[in-house]
């Protein structure tokens, strides 16, 4: 049967799709690595974890690499980079994880920072207690700062406990450098009894923008009935920054309780009332359209 | 005088989404006023200029075209066809694309169906409205990380003892695995608007409209990454609190992925250079796969915590769609003819990797050696296909576009993968 010109396009979209990938490259893709290859030791790094993923000997050379100072620091770093990757799909290091944990811990006091960081992200994602003890550490002047603090309570992040909440509220509290207090704020959000003061960061009018916008999200996926009332206040108040009152609006749309925003009828009057100022910025705008599709248009 | 018609196998309009993939579809004179013998109508796309396009075929094995000319029987007893989306003229919003029925003689209009020509597609060239439907429906999917999502979280965590991992990665269901969890959160996705489908990040391209505040989120300095002030996934929520962390190796705005050994495999060489059976091309999930997760820093770079960062699924998306591509290619769609998976023979593969095993967590097994707890049941159906079963097994991934079974269309298709 003859074919169509459909068909015929078809079969051409595919030609060509073998055409091209049939082709050599012209250019090799421009490579991305951060370190030279000329240094003979990353190459031979390279070529140890090509064939390191049944192999737990070459697995094992990978560890020295990365615990041996003497080594250059590139090498380390390519060795580090094979096994995060190796982590997928290598049945032998699962098998060699304590072994893997061992070394990485070997290295949380190199001098190098890129690397100590680096070891202290994957022990964090492993949930190592040593780690999460010397961030701790750090963290209450306890031991040598390991990361900056911001960083050490990003690390805390991947395996949060109650009794990091203490702390994490004394640096909402005390910490004069923004980005430390929003790291804690937004790891707040992981504790019930700190919604009180989620919801007083939000109110404060003087408080920093970010960490507003951070409390109110935050708050909201705590306990979003209990404070509904008071970020509706907020949210309509005409006197208060557009972008606060945007997220409180939006985070009320994610989080809020559909049928008691339903029954509001004072609420959403206000709400349809704004939706037709001029004036309103983009983010409040946004807001506006997200709050009556998901609540007033359905 | 009026014409309905049903779409894969349907007459709801919930089942009126079709990709390129040719489906059934029926149309009988519903109200036959005026006529007095068998009618002839012709089936044509209602606009050519704008939205979706679709092309007919008088049944499976015929060519497709952009009319079809169909006498249909004055007692209303429907007659079948096939309707596909007509490549590359996929759908931008829902309900873009009609089908609409005329007098063949006279050109009266009989009827109009809308439906959507719905595919996957690259998340640099989706439109504003494309990107922000996508967001906003993977926020509410999130949920403050509860509920549906949880459950997609931990079907991909890492346990000490009999690790979910384990039924995903390092053996050759890594591919079909990975297959059902992206059809499974898609799946969830329009159930809360229809008209989504779940973009891939082309990782070995540069990506400049991806990670944006607006979109996957703009890395910044100190790790967090900024989804801006109108962006709903800056409420996304996690078992590390609100927010994503998440350091590029390498500038995503102009470059494709990589890291400190290498850039990621492109496309060209993922098809030309890992063979043409899939016992070569599995190798896939070390390169590209592996290279792009570790081409970041943060949770995308461990197995245990990629799922928490939205990214993933974006970079799983594209890794299907390679593997996709290297299946039309060739030829690699039907389970019982070699290459199409691991070649028979050879020693035992782990359970969850062979053609027969339905899939964990899906089948909710939790006989040893699978994970001692199977969260979220079965997987999600769809108005649109009734393929995969509820417990999918591996083989029911491999014919995804229905080309061996039309009955086997699991219901996506990607942008640049004709049928």
């Amino acid at each position: 049967m003859e074919d169509s010109e459909y068909e015929r396009y078809i079969a051409n979209y595919w030609r060509e799709l073998d055409r091209q990938s049939a082709q050599e490259p012209e250019t090799e893709m421009k490579d991305t690595a951060l370190f030279s290859e000329e240094n003979p030791r990353v190459a031979e790094a390279k070529a140890i974890a090509s064939g390191a993923r049944s192999d737990p000997e070459k697995l094992e050379k990978l560890f020295a690499i990365i615990r041996n100072p003497s080594e250059p620091i590139e090498a380390r770093h390519s060795a580090l980079t094979s096994l995060r990757a190796l982590r997928f799909n290598s049945v032998v290091l699962d098998e060699l994880r304590a072994a893997y944990l061992d070394a990485l811990r070997d290295v949380i006091d190199d001098p190098d920072p890129d690397l100590r960081d680096e070891v202290l992200e994957i022990l964090s994602k492993e949930k190592d207690e040593y780690a999460q003890r010397r961030l701790l550490e750090s963290l209450t002047g306890q031991g040598s700062p390991l990361v900056p603090a911001q960083r050490a309570l990003q690390l805390l992040s991947y395996d949060i406990h109650a009794e990091h909440f203490p702390l994490l509220r004394e640096y909402v509290a005390r910490s004069d450098d923004a980005e430390t207090r929003l790291e804690a704020v937004r790891l707040l959000s992981a504790d019930p009894a700190s919604a009180d003061l989620l919801m007083d960061l939000f109110a404060d009018s003087k408080e920093d923008q970010e960490i507003r916008r951070a409390s109110v999200a935050g708050l909201l996926s705590l306990a979003p009935q209990q404070y509904e009332e008071r970020v509706k206040e907020i949210v309509l108040d005409d006197s208060e920054d557009e972008t606060v009152r945007a997220e409180g609006l939006s985070a009320l749309s994610h989080f809020g309780n559909p049928t008691a925003l339903a029954q509001d009828e004072r609420f959403n009057a206000t709400i349809e009332e704004l939706r037709t100022r001029e004036a309103n910025s983009e983010s409040l705008e946004k807001a506006l359209q997200g709050y009556m599709q998901m609540h007033l248009l359905r | 005088m009026r014409t309905d018609i049903a779409l894969n196998g349907s007459s709801s309009p919930t089942a009126n989404y079709i990709g390129w993939s040719p489906r059934p579809a029926t149309i009988r004179l519903s109200d036959p006023t005026g006529a007095t013998s068998p009618v002839a109508v012709m089936l044509r796309n209602q606009r050519t200029n704008i939205g979706g396009q679709v092309v007919f075929a008088a049944a499976a094995n015929q060519p497709r075209t952009d009319t079809l000319q169909l006498t249909l029987p004055l007692n209303g007893s429907p007659l079948s066809f096939v309707v596909s989306g007509k490549h590359p003229n996929a759908s931008t919003n829902d309900r873009d694309a009609a089908i609409e029925v005329v007098l063949t003689t006279g050109g009266t209009v009989l009827s109009v169906t809308q439906l959507m020509v719905r595919v996957r597609k690259n998340a640099n060239t989706l439109s504003d409205a494309e990107r922000d439907r996508f967001t906003g429906a993977f926020a509410i999917l999130n949920n403050r990380g509860a509920g549906r999502f949880r459950d997609l979280r931990n079907m991909h965590i890492r346990t000490l003892l009999r690790s979910p991992l384990a039924q995903a990665h390092g053996d050759d269901g890594f591919l079909p695995w990975h297959r059902a969890y992206l059809l499974d959160l898609e799946r969830e996705l329009q159930n809360i608007d229809s008209s989504v489908t779940l973009p891939y990040w082309r990782f070995d391209q540069p990506a400049p409209k991806v990670f944006i505040p607006e979109f996957i989120g703009r890395s910044a300095a100190n790790g967090r990454v900024d989804f801006g002030t109108t962006n709903d996934l800056r409420f996304w929520t996690t078992e590390q609190g609100v927010g994503v962390l998440r350091r590029p190796s390498f500038d995503p705005a102009t470059s494709g992925a990589g890291n400190a050994n290498g850039p990621v495999r492109s496309q060209d060489s993922t098809l030309r250079d890992l063979g043409t059976i899939y016992d070569t091309f599995i190798a896939s999930e070390g390169n590209p796969h592996n290279r792009a997760h570790s081409s970041f820093r943060e949770a995308i770079s461990d197995p245990a915590t990629a799922p928490t960062d939205p990214l993933f699924f974006l970079l799983h998306c594209n890794v299907d769609r390679l593997w996709a591509l290297w299946q039309a290619k060739n030829g690699r769609f039907n389970p019982a003819v070699a290459g199409s998976f691991r070649t028979p023979g050879g020693p035992p593969h782990p359970i969850g990797h062979n053609l027969s095993n339905t899939m964990w967590p899906w089948n909710g097994d939790t006989t040893p050696p699978r994970p001692t707890s199977a969260p979220g049941g079965p997987l999600a159906s769809s108005a649109v296909t009734s393929a995969p079963a509820p417990s999918p097994a591996v083989h029911e991934m491999i014919d995804y576009q229905g080309r061996v079974n039309p009955a086997n269309w699991l219901g996506f298709d990607y942008d640049d993968v004709p049928f």
